[in-house]
């Protein structure tokens, strides 16, 4: 078994929304330290962590979290103190423990709001609550391959992008 | 492929000639399908346990299998390296490559 809820969000495909996934991070949690999952290169401040080619990055609460982590993995006493954060094409996957959480899913809507800055048109702005049109459980992907509709469907949505990223 | 666990999966998926996966709910509140789930994750990749977002106790034990081309792959970024059944998952001896505490096993890899 695995652990987690991993959350989809559509980007621009670029390293740079790796960034800006911390950078809002950073923003809930002013202590909060990254590590490239990857590559073991130890924790760093926001403003030390150098992303590079990295697209696989743990973001943690705080130094003594990352610790713990570190020795226990998964542990129940830690859930909602790290985000793992993934890049993989045009997409940003948010790996967190309970997106139901209040300030999980604040964080999670204030990334999608960072790309939603970016975007002429989306479907996104109809109030309803941020899991049914970002979170998109496995169960509901294979719906979708089966040729089934899903309301709030945020992959899918027609994306217009006001600005143009070069792709490395 | 790889299928990490503690003590008691090891011994009651090890025990039985065919290595049977048991697909099973995921915990509360569930964040994933219905399902068994594996890796090509070896275990000495960077960071296992909290890339799969599992207690270190689940990752002292692993079972290495080849094939698997069948399996569904995570949506996201971890569908790069974790794939799933969703009904119990069955790996005959032929396909079975080694098992055991994953220190030993990476051993025996290298």
């Amino acid at each position: 078994m695995i652990g987690g809820h991993d959350i989809l969000i559509s980007t621009w495909g670029h390293s740079a929304a790796i960034d800006a996934c911390l950078r809002v991070i950073h923003d809930f949690w002013p202590e909060a330290v990254f590590e490239n999952a990857a590559v073991s290169s130890g924790v760093k401040s926001y403003w030390y962590f150098s992303i590079g080619c990295s697209n696989e990055v743990f973001a943690y609460r705080d130094g003594e979290i990352a610790k713990e982590w570190n020795e226990k993995g998964a542990d129940p006493a830690l859930c909602n103190t790290m985000i793992h954060v993934l890049l993989s094409g045009r997409t940003v996957t948010l790996v967190v423990d309970d997106p139901d959480d209040p300030q999980i899913a604040e964080m999670l809507r204030a990334v999608q709001l960072e790309f939603e800055s970016t975007v002429l048109s989306t479907s996104l702005s109809d109030g309803a609550a941020f899991r049914n049109f970002v979170s998109v459980p496995t169960a509901l992907s294979n719906s979708k391959r089966q040729g089934k509709r899903l309301p709030g469907d945020l992959i899918d949505s027609p994306v217009v992008f006001q600005h143009s990223f070069p792709e490395i | 492929l790889f299928h990490y666990t503690n003590d008691a999966g090891f011994k009651a998926i090890g025990a039985q000639p065919v290595w049977v996966f048991k697909a099973s709910a995921p915990p509360d509140p569930p964040g994933h399908p219905f399902g068994a789930y594996f890796t090509t994750l070896r275990p000495d990749a960077n960071k296992l346990a909290l890339r799969l977002r599992i207690p270190k106790t689940k990752t002292e034990f692993v079972f290495c299998f080849s094939g698997g081309s069948e399996l569904l792959q995570l949506d996201g970024g971890r569908g790069e390296y974790i794939y799933y059944s969703k009904v119990d998952y069955r790996v005959e001896k032929s396909r079975q490559v080694d098992n055991g505490p994953a220190s030993a096993v990476l051993e025996r890899l290298s």
